[in-house]
């Protein structure tokens, strides 16, 4: 049974890491930031496991991480004595950019910060990360409708933006 | 729209950066192991009743025994692990809820990546001591922000629940120490970790002033709670030594001159309860507490230092898994060429963009395959 889950717990690291790092970077927009947390959220998902059944490694994964973020978030706005709602607001792009970046990836990330906080987190799990309305649900912990409401919405505006 | 997002797929870990990683979960998993193999929730009972245990004081006290005479641990692979190796895996869970991220898990977590700044000098000082100059500033710059952090969520933690922050207070405090004292044994290498030492001690410092405080302040509420309480964890601390002389007198691979010390630091134990009973037995339930405070000192010093006999235990078992792990991945394409071409993308996408030194355990498992990984020495910019 340990062995079991040792050995998914592996897999699951083997299947996820690159995805788990991404979804860190689009948000931290730092690339050493997000190779701690993705370290972080796996460690997290171990300790997890340790104490329970993990049926489903990568919502586990990606809820971790989103967490994790959040946490980042407030630790930041409590630091600047901000709101943590002022802070989201401001978005990401007050934090330092991410230098010398690739072009594609500086397109990306200019194409993400005009967008706000929640549309932002919703554009990126469903195309960066490529998760699924059902799968983004469950990290949100709202149902699969309002999510796909979200999403078109989201991707609506961000037509506009782009003009397409 | 995907296309938009497309290229989103560059960025990704490097090589190094992954096989870092995994060392460090191969070694957690297989800490795990080794932990639960020895009987759990003594802790619990004996520091806080939140603890969910591992079991790690019958080792705490071999490691008191292992670096008792002062061993000199200076080389790369006997660093200490991780400052907070979890003792515990999770903490009243019914109340912080399935995922929130709270107080300790942010003092850890500030402390853990703290900790890495050091390793990362310590680990450089050995395998390229000429860049240490050059980056010393910065990684020290970034040490002291996350010790910075670290003790802001220190403080509300210890406003809610001053044990807890107490006994964090003890292990990152040892661990600081740990880090210090290697640092000094390696500044003949470079008057750079002189000065990185004092800053590690400085820190030690003050995250020992707190823990002071912390203790004061579950001294002074401790009348409240009584006798009994009391008398729980004086309990508690006999199970312990008793588990931990089972599991001395019973280990064949320890020295006969190694049990007699680790008897006499159980000895030290020993008489440290049986204080804690007599004040409790006659109501002093202050100094009661004060003397099972001294032995949880006692054991965390130990303990901290424990990872160096945690890590020569399982480094063999990592290293394997590590191999296999790299020999399955060559060659299938997972770390192929393509692989590289990447990696050399993602790194070329900004200046911070390179892999942490190995850290202690790390290094040795993933060298020769790290070659690949171009660019990724360097110490990064900003966390």
């Amino acid at each position: 049974m340990r062995d079991n889950r040792e050995e998914q717990f592996l897999k699951a690291f083997e299947m996820y890491s690159d995805a788990i790092y991404r979804h860190c970077f689009f948000r931290l927009n730092n690339h050493d930031e997000a190779v701690d947390l993705t370290q972080e959220v796996f460690l997290r998902a171990w300790k997890k496991a340790l104490s329970e059944d993990v049926r489903d490694w990568k919502a586990l994964l990606y809820r971790i991480a989103h967490t994790k973020i959040i946490d980042i978030y407030r630790s930041a706005a409590r630091q600047k004595n901000r709101s943590l709602d002022a802070l989201i607001e401001e978005g990401f792009d007050k934090r330092e950019e991410a230098k010398d970046v690739t072009a594609e990836i500086s397109h990306i990330l200019g194409v993400l910060k005009e967008l706000d906080h929640d549309d932002r987190e919703i554009i990126i799990m469903r195309y960066v990360d490529n998760l699924l309305p059902k799968e983004i649900a469950e990290v949100f912990g709202i149902n699969e409708n309002a999510t796909s409401v979200r999403i078109h919405r989201a991707l609506k505006k961000l037509k506009q933006i782009l003009h397409i | 729209m995907k296309d938009v997002f497309k290229n989103s797929y560059q960025i990704k870990l490097s090589e190094k950066e992954k096989n870092d990683i995994y060392s460090r979960l191969v070694r957690e998993v297989e800490l795990s192991r080794l932990y639960t193999m020895s009987e759990s929730s003594l802790w619990e009972q004996l520091f806080s009743i939140k603890y969910k245990t591992m079991g790690i004081t019958a080792l705490g006290l071999i490691a008191a025994i292992v670096l008792g005479g002062g061993v000199s641990y200076a080389a790369t692979d006997s660093l200490p692990g991780d400052m907070l190796y979890p003792v515990k895996t999770q903490v009243n869970e019914q109340v912080r809820g399935w995922f929130t991220i709270g107080d300790e898990d942010e003092v850890e977590y500030r402390a853990r990546l703290a900790e890495r700044r050091l390793q990362e000098l310590e680990q450089l000082s050995q395998e390229r001591s000429e860049r240490l100059v050059e980056v010393s500033e910065n990684v020290q710059a970034r040490f002291e922000k996350h010790i910075r952090l670290m003790q802001e969520r220190l403080d509300s933690l210890g406003e809610e629940d001053p044990d807890l922050a107490a006994d964090l207070s003890a292990r990152i405090e040892n661990a600081l120490e740990n880090h210090a004292r290697i640092l000094r044994q390696l500044e003949e290498r470079s008057e750079t970790l002189g000065s990185v030492a004092e800053r590690a001690q400085a820190a030690q410092g003050a995250v020992m002033q707190k823990r002071q405080q912390f203790e004061e302040r579950v001294r002074e509420n401790i009348g409240e709670m009584g006798g009994e309480y009391v008398g729980s964890r004086i309990e508690a601390a006999r199970k312990m030594v008793s588990v931990a002389e089972e599991f001395i007198n019973g280990n064949g691979n320890i020295s006969e001159e190694s049990k007699g010390r680790a008897r006499e630091v159980m000895g030290e134990v020993n008489i440290l309860i049986n204080e804690a009973e007599a004040l409790n037995a006659s109501g002093d339930y202050k100094e009661a507490i004060i003397k099972l405070q001294q032995v949880r000192q006692l054991v965390y010093q130990a303990r901290s230092a424990v990872s160096l006999e945690q890590q020569t235990g399982v480094q063999n078992l990592i290293q394997e898994r590590v191999r296999e792990h790299i020999e399955e991945n060559v060659g299938t394409g997972r770390y192929g060429e393509g692989f590289e071409e990447n990696t050399d993308e993602v790194d070329s996408t900004g200046g911070n963009m390179n892999g942490a030194v190995d850290g202690p355990g790390q290094g040795q498992s993933t060298q020769g395959q790290s070659g690949s990984g171009k660019g990724n020495t360097a110490i990064s910019e900003e966390i």
